[in-house]
């Protein structure tokens, strides 16, 4: 069940000291898919992983490493 | 309007629907009448109140269903699309299986105060396996959000 991406997420996220439940909101996802999201263990769709690297103010690539 | 708020007023619609079945369910209990214009060979005419509810529900089960459908995010989605494949079509292998197991081995599936008719042994059947799918998909999805968390 691993992705073969490795995440940067939860680094970005603590940077701006968000919890899950403040990063799921903001990107109208439930917390356990940012979980499953930072354990690599779901890989998100294009049209989320843009809107993530949106909210970040990132490129995909910085945030989505494979 | 961005996915939250696609969200939020799909909610916001499911919660309109709630009240309106609501609303429905006082009519279909209040409004005992006869429903007039019912075909005599359909049989006794159920009340108004049934016609409305039954009619009612048809319009907003499917639609209650699409705004949750579409108020999940993509991760829950997923899961449940997955566990309606895999958990459905396991169940329903493995409940059938059993059945056929089962009544090749003389087991009596049906309650002994039921008359044991074609009819019914094709109902207790389509039951069994209604139930193995949704057995299967439960515990699809448990499996689905549990190696991901």
């Amino acid at each position: 069940m691993t992705s073969d991406f490795v995440n940067r997420l939860k680094v970005f996220r603590a940077e701006r000291n968000w919890t899950q439940a403040d990063l799921a909101e903001q990107l109208g996802v439930s917390r356990q898919t940012i979980q499953a999201l930072e354990k690599g263990r779901y890989d998100p769709s294009l049209p989320l992983a843009f809107r993530i690297a949106r909210l970040f103010g990132r490129p995909i690539e910085a945030i989505f490493v494979q | 309007m961005n996915t939250a708020t696609e969200t939020t007023a799909d909610t916001k619609k499911m919660d309109e629907l709630t009240i309106g079945l609501g609303a429905l369910t006082v009519v279909g209990v209040s409004a005992t009448a006869a429903t007039p214009f019912w075909p005599a060979s359909w049989g006794q005419a159920p009340s108004i109140g049934v016609v409305v509810l039954a009619a009612g529900l048809a319009v907003f089960l499917p639609l209650h269903t699409l705004y949750w459908w579409r108020a999940l995010d993509e991760a829950a989605q997923e899961a449940h699309k997955w566990a309606w494949w895999w958990g459905g079509n396991l169940g329903f292998i493995v409940g059938g299986a059993a059945v056929v197991i089962a009544a090749l081995n003389g087991v009596d599936l049906l309650p002994a105060r039921v008359p044991h008719t074609d009819a019914a042994l094709i109902a207790v059947g389509l039951a069994a396996a209604f139930a193995a799918q949704a057995v299967g998909y439960t515990l699809a999805w448990c499996f689905w959000w549990t190696v991901r968390q």
